[in-house]
């Protein structure tokens, strides 16, 4: 029987879907009979799933200063460098 | 890559103007969350900035064995972590470098000596939405030891998988693994600490 120190050592291992098949039988006979076990592994999955959010939330933010800022200096870099003005094709 | 991301590309190599513009567009955001999780907000603006002067100079470079956004948050972490190990190094702060096995939580049998404090919201969305906390998420990762930060990064927020990497950050995967571990227990105990004071 898997104690709840060993349980929280598992966590990310459990988070990852990383357990083998008789430690995944284990923590959940564990998680099944430990209601603090069973919040320490709601929070643990809540905080990883959010930082994952995280970058899907800022992939949706449009940063329109921030694309005017590199495309002026894509167009100072394009101006020193060898490519020819007509390869734009606009 | 699907049609859309084959178009983009061709653009690219193309020199097309309108095509560094959608992309610029497209992916800053997400390759900005990436330079601020592992470098910081301060340098951010810069590293992505660097990152697409590459982009245009050497877009012949990418060979399409993953997406295009895969392959420019790769270089995006790899000019943070560039950038991190070339400054010069930091005096250890307390705390910095603190246990995280979380052992103080447990008594001598292995049980709780406490129950864990029970969070005001613990929906990823919830946590999200809490500005407060996020801002403290920030500071705890800069605060993090890099070698925990940057697997973090690179696992939870790039959700890259631990072949990766370790190949990036010339790790064995047992030591990903306990990084990843010990970093994931710092931000528990910071958002306990959150939801227990109301302070970062």
């Amino acid at each position: 029987m898997l104690t709840c120190q060993e349980v929280t050592a598992k966590a990310s291992l459990m988070v990852d879907g990383e357990l083998g098949f008789r430690e995944r039988i284990a923590v959940r006979i564990h998680l099944m009979m430990c209601v603090n076990c069973r919040r320490f592994a709601r929070q643990f999955q809540a905080l990883v799933s959010s930082m994952a959010s995280r970058n899907r939330l800022a992939a949706e933010t449009i940063v329109p200063e921030f694309v005017d800022g590199v495309m002026q200096s894509l167009y100072r870099a394009r101006e020193s460098s060898s490519i020819p003005p007509g390869r734009d094709g606009e | 890559m699907n049609k859309n991301e084959t178009s983009l590309v061709e653009g690219l190599r193309s020199g097309r103007t309108k095509a560094f513009h959608l992309a610029v567009t497209r992916y800053s955001a997400s390759m900005l969350a990436t330079a601020r999780a592992i470098a910081g907000h301060a340098n951010a603006d810069d590293i992505v900035q660097d990152v697409w002067l590459t982009v245009f100079e050497r877009i012949d470079s990418f060979e399409g064995r993953s997406s295009l956004k895969t392959w420019l948050q790769r270089i995006v972490a790899n000019r943070a972590i560039s950038y991190l190990r070339s400054r010069p190094p930091e005096v250890s702060r307390p705390g910095v470098e603190e246990d995280q096995s979380a052992s103080d939580w447990f008594d001598a049998s292995g049980s709780w000596i406490l129950p864990p404090p029970v969070w005001h919201e613990d929906s990823p969305y919830a946590l999200l939405a809490a500005e407060d906390l996020q801002d403290c998420i920030d500071k705890h990762l800069l605060d993090m030891p890099d070698s925990q930060r940057n697997v973090l990064v690179l696992r939870d927020i790039q959700q890259m998988n631990f072949a990766e990497i370790c190949n990036e950050l010339s790790l064995s995967a047992s030591n990903a693994r306990v990084l990843l571990h010990r970093g994931r227990m710092r931000l528990m105990k910071m958002v306990n600490h959150f939801e227990e004071t109301g302070s970062c």
